[in-house]
């Protein structure tokens, strides 16, 4: 999982998608407006998003 | 009793580190429709370094199938702008698959993690990657940073179709060839 070509850090596909399921809030200190063009990019169920004003 | 930071640090799993930081932008019909120059309304959303942080993006924003048409997503290496102009884009070049409309999001998603995951022999030699979402069809770009070093370019786009499962023959085109001669660009490699 968790390999090395020479000294790069490698993860196969298979590995990184176990963590998919269990990462669901936005990363800790984001904090970004959500106007009317980044409410096309976030879907409707992000966490943490403050609400378009 | 609550446990202390030092119990805490202890207990929580560490974070799984990747070799690049990468920085997701998007640009969108609505922003460029203001601005005058090509790039000025790219949005810089956010930059992860694990694997951890990747996904919290991931989950929260929408595949390319769900976004708007004429949005652009790009999710570059930290520090390199997703634009010709960049200095180590400047010699760099492209290679591309066209999908039908609201299919690339399995693409997508294999070409972010075999970047991030570095499985490229010549990860090093990449810039990142873009979609871009239109009325008929997506289109996946990957940026490579030297179009000259024809060996690097054939084993990156070979590699890619491996790890995004792409069974049709994808073409290379230089960044500098596109920008002298537009749609009229030739293919200077194919795999």
């Amino acid at each position: 999982q968790l390999g090395s070509r020479s000294t790069i850090v490698t993860y196969s596909k298979d590995f990184l998608m176990t963590f998919q399921n269990n990462f669901t809030d936005l990363p800790v200190g984001f904090v970004m407006e959500l106007d009317n063009i980044l409410s096309t990019l976030f879907n409707s169920d992000s966490r943490s998003v403050p609400n378009s004003t | 009793s609550r446990p202390t930071s030092a119990g805490v640090d202890s207990i929580l799993p560490q974070p799984h580190p990747l070799e690049n930081s990468w920085t997701l932008w998007f640009d969108s019909p609505a922003a460029k429709g203001r601005q005058s120059s090509w790039g000025v309304s790219m949005r810089n959303i956010h930059t992860f370094s694990t694997v951890e942080d990747f996904w919290r993006l991931y989950n929260n924003i929408n595949p390319p199938s769900k976004l708007i048409i004429g949005a652009d997503l790009y999710c570059f290496k930290h520090k390199i702008e997703p634009k010709w102009e960049d200095p180590i884009c400047a010699n760099g070049g492209k290679w591309t698959m066209v999908t039908n409309k609201s299919k690339s999001d399995g693409f997508w998603l294999n070409t972010l993690m075999a970047m991030i995951g570095e499985q490229f022999d010549y990860g090093e030699e990449i810039c990142g990657a873009v979609v871009n979402v239109r009325n008929k069809q997506e289109k996946i770009s990957l940026w490579t940073k030297n179009a000259a070093n024809e060996a690097v370019q054939i084993s990156l786009g070979k590699k890619w179709k491996e790890v995004t499962e792409w069974k049709e023959i994808i073409h290379f085109i230089v960044h500098d060839d596109a920008r002298k001669h537009d749609r009229n660009a030739k293919n200077r490699y194919s795999v």
